[in-house]
């Protein structure tokens, strides 16, 4: 997870990075004194979690809270302050945290761990390259939803709309090797990341409906098993 | 020859009456059990809505309260009283925000119980927990039997080591799953305990009086639904994580 911290005081500042610095699996991208640095480095979208001081001359941590609010940025906010008078906005923020000055190391890591777990998805990089009769498709792992066969086509349902191939599912699925693509059923391969709710179809086997998209695919009852057992 | 016949077919009716009057008995053990299930509830209920309706009571006193110091110049003072009030609100807005009556009445009563006894309690709830899709009922039972179980076992490593305890409660959806998430302070689980624990009934590293059936009712919920539960105890720390798939009906 990357992380940025911001507070305009040094001894703050520094309390900060030495307990986040020793968090595995955390990467501190930013650490520092000045909030609209802090908001040049936002805006980048590069970070995963903000911890924000709230009190700061010119820009106040509650505004780059709202900022990354406002703009939807996949950023997560917590909040360090010596002040609980601007705990009302962070109900309204969302924001992960509100911590006290004075803190202990343990409510911080806590803090952090806790959202860690939360977003535990490693994100799908690369590239898959289709073959179409003299033209080669090339498209954004990440971006597939998920893959139908029927009959001797097979479609791929992406955040751009669907694709046709004639590439069998047993030959994407060896594409397909990143841990978010699952092959949920003989005629479907669905990537997990998109899975919205599921909802009963035959004894062993659900309908899965995804976020962003109508169309819906099929699950077995052994694979929602396997997805509870060996994912978050 | 009729004479047995009158005996045998008396002897039949006897028994009839005899286990029907067994499974009556059991099924008004089971009633009066539900009926203390809902006393409770309704008491939890009855108090979360107490604290609300208060909290609603008195808000035009407090913004009174405020526009008078302000008005007379004593920021210091207002700023204060509000950051007090503002605590006070956020402890009750954890537990009822989105949530249905009953399962904020229950989010609320722990969480109060929790603080009573100094232990640091933090819900960390993405979704409200009554979007699961269990009966209100089954709810309740799981997340008040995760609660008390948890915060017993920090009352207990409070008691042993005069520090305070720990306990989250996570909730949030990733894939189609429901995940709940408890963690504690916790003294050291003897392993012939953690071996049988969601498992069976009557293992219990409590005292006299208590069976262990919170553990083996989280279970048959979890497993009613298709869920996975997982736990893992470490270092003083119990952890359990739940699964429930989010299945429409």
């Amino acid at each position: 997870m990357k992380v940025g911290l911001v507070d305009d005081r040094i001894i703050d500042l520094d309390k900060l990075k030495a307990i986040v610095s020793g968090i595995q699996g955390v990467e501190i991208v930013f650490s520092t004194l000045s909030a609209e640095e802090a908001y040049d480095q936002i805006k980048k979208e590069e970070i995963d979690l903000l911890i924000a001081d709230i009190e700061m001359p010119h820009l106040s941590g509650y505004e780059l809270a709202d900022i990354i609010h406002t703009h939807a940025l996949n950023i997560s906010v917590i909040f360090v302050t010596g002040n609980s008078g601007y705990a009302v906005h962070a109900f309204e923020l969302n924001v992960h945290d509100y911590i006290m000055k004075p803190y202990t190391r343990e409510r911080l890591v806590k803090s952090i761990e806790r959202l860690l777990e939360k977003t535990k998805s490693a994100e799908i990089h690369g590239r898959l390259y289709l073959k179409q009769k003299n033209e080669i498709h090339i498209l954004q792992k990440k971006d597939i939803i998920f893959i139908e066969r029927s009959g001797r086509s097979t479609t791929i349902y992406t955040k751009t709309g669907p694709i046709k191939t004639y590439q069998t599912l047993n030959e994407l699925e060896g594409e397909l090797r990143e841990r978010d693509f699952i092959r949920s059923h003989r005629s479907f391969i669905i990537n997990i990341h998109y899975v919205k709710n599921f909802s009963l179809y035959a004894k062993n086997s659900y309908i899965v409906t995804f976020d962003g998209i109508d169309e819906q695919a099929m699950i077995t009852k052994e694979k929602v098993e396997f997805l509870q057992e060996n994912y978050f | 020859m009729l004479y047995w016949g009158i005996i045998a077919i008396l002897g039949v009716l006897c028994l009839y009456a005899f286990l029907s009057r067994l499974s009556i008995s059991r099924k008004m053990k089971t009633l009066t059990e539900e009926n203390k299930r809902f006393e409770e509830q309704r008491a939890q209920f009855n108090e979360t809505f107490r604290v609300v309706r208060s909290e609603r009571h008195d808000f035009l006193k407090h913004v009174s309260a405020i526009h008078f110091m302000l008005e007379n110049g004593k920021n210091e003072e207002a700023k204060h009283y509000l950051d007090e009030l503002v605590e006070g609100y956020k402890e009750t807005n954890l537990s009822i925000k989105g949530e249905r009556g009953v399962i904020a009445g229950i989010l609320h009563q722990m969480y109060r119980k929790a603080r009573t006894v100094d232990i640091d309690i933090i819900y960390d709830i993405d979704l409200p927990l009554s979007s699961l899709p269990l009966s209100d009922q089954q709810i309740i039972s799981l997340v008040g039997n995760l609660l008390s179980n948890s915060i017993e076992a920090c009352e207990e490593w409070q008691k042993r080591y005069n520090k305070q305890a720990f306990l989250t409660l996570q909730f949030y959806k990733r894939s189609g799953l429901y995940i709940l998430q408890c963690k504690n302070s916790t003294l050291p689980i003897p392993p012939s305990i953690l071996d049988h624990l969601f498992i069976r009934s009557g293992k219990t590293t409590k005292g006299d009086g208590h069976e262990g059936l919170g553990t083996k009712i989280i279970h048959d919920i979890v497993e009613k639904y298709n869920g996975f539960l997982d736990f893992v105890y470490k270092d003083e720390e119990f952890s359990i994580k739940i699964k429930i798939p989010a299945i429409k009906i």
